[in-house]
């Protein structure tokens, strides 16, 4: 017997917290092959960065990378290789590039940039002495005047002294994460890569934390108002 | 708040570790690995008081080291990578 099949659609990511995003009245917007939830029904009006800021980017494309060329390998392609553990550097076209390991790597495209994405397909299933690490963490960006004090709440370490641009493997709210702390508009800002499992979790008590500070849950859109169409 | 410094990632709380044991030579390791050193291994654990170096692992981070406890204060008395012992404090 002959069955009509429709083809598969194509894959896209999709992040672990879709349906809590869904839930809050998310916008998407398909950006390199994932949706992104650009604008929430409860958002503040204006362009603002509230007191505290709570943005899902999970939908971010990631690539890890190891092996003992591994280092060699990302610098022919034009990357900007950490030289020390935990250092990041930006990658060309947006996003960044963190060293992991002596001889691993981990990459995240930035909401325009794609050459995680590029990499990631050249690799292929891998070359000589350059091997693969399956990354599908959840992303979250926190930022904000406050951001320090969700922190505080949440994690054992002392971010008012923390170099930003180094990653930092630490606990937030008993999930194992890592932790990039950067600057996003004149704010402090703290990126938190996690295992997907976890984030359903996580977010519903970071949104807790937000929101009684005074802070919201936001749309990539207003953090970077340069996402594409 | 109990401290445990990390060889690689520095100071934590000690809820981002978790123990692993007694540092024990494995009966592999000898050349008479007898049932009787096996027997030892698996059943036998040295519970003497003094400074015992055991294993503990960074949870976040996925390092394993060997830190030095002193059993009777509790207090670790230095961390460092599996057999680097001579070089880091």
């Amino acid at each position: 017997m002959n069955v009509a099949m429709n083809p598969a659609p194509a894959a896209a990511r999709r992040s672990p917290i879709h349906d809590a995003l869904e839930a809050r009245g998310a916008e998407w917007r398909d950006v390199n092959g994932t949706t992104f939830a650009v604008r929430l029904r409860d958002e503040p009006a204006g362009d603002d960065i509230p007191a505290a800021a709570l943005c899902d980017l999970s939908g971010l494309n990631q690539l890890g990378v190891k092996g003992p060329d591994a280092a060699n390998w990302l610098s022919t392609a034009g990357v900007d290789v950490p030289a020390d553990l935990y250092e990041s550097r930006p990658l060309p076209s947006g996003g960044r590039v963190v060293r992991f390991g002596a001889h691993e790597f981990f990459l995240e495209d930035g909401i325009a940039g794609s050459k995680a994405s590029e990499l990631s397909e050249q690799l292929g299933f891998g070359a000589e002495q350059v091997y693969r690490v399956e990354h599908q963490d959840a992303t979250f960006l926190l930022t904000g005047p406050r951001s320090l004090d969700v922190m505080a709440q949440t994690c054992g370490i002392d971010f008012r002294e923390a170099n930003g641009g180094r990653a930092i493997f630490t606990r937030v709210a008993g999930v194992s994460c890592a932790l990039l702390p950067e600057t996003i508009a004149d704010q402090q800002a703290f990126r938190l890569w996690l295992d997907p499992s976890y984030a359903p979790y996580l977010w519903e008590e970071l949104v807790v934390i937000v929101e009684s500070l005074g802070g919201h849950v936001v749309g990539a859109g207003r953090l970077f108002p340069d996402l594409p169409a | 708040m109990k401290i445990l410094n990390c060889p690689i990632n520095g100071p934590r709380p000690l809820q981002e570790f978790h123990f692993g044991g007694e540092l024990r030579p494995n009966p592999l390791d000898r050349k008479d690995g007898a049932d009787a050193d096996w027997a030892d291994y698996v059943f036998n654990r040295d519970g003497e008081p003094g400074v015992k170096r055991e294993w503990w692992y960074h949870i976040p981070s996925g390092t394993w080291f060997i830190a030095e406890r002193d059993n009777v204060t509790d207090q670790f008395q230095r961390t460092y990578l599996y057999g680097a012992e001579q070089t880091d404090g």
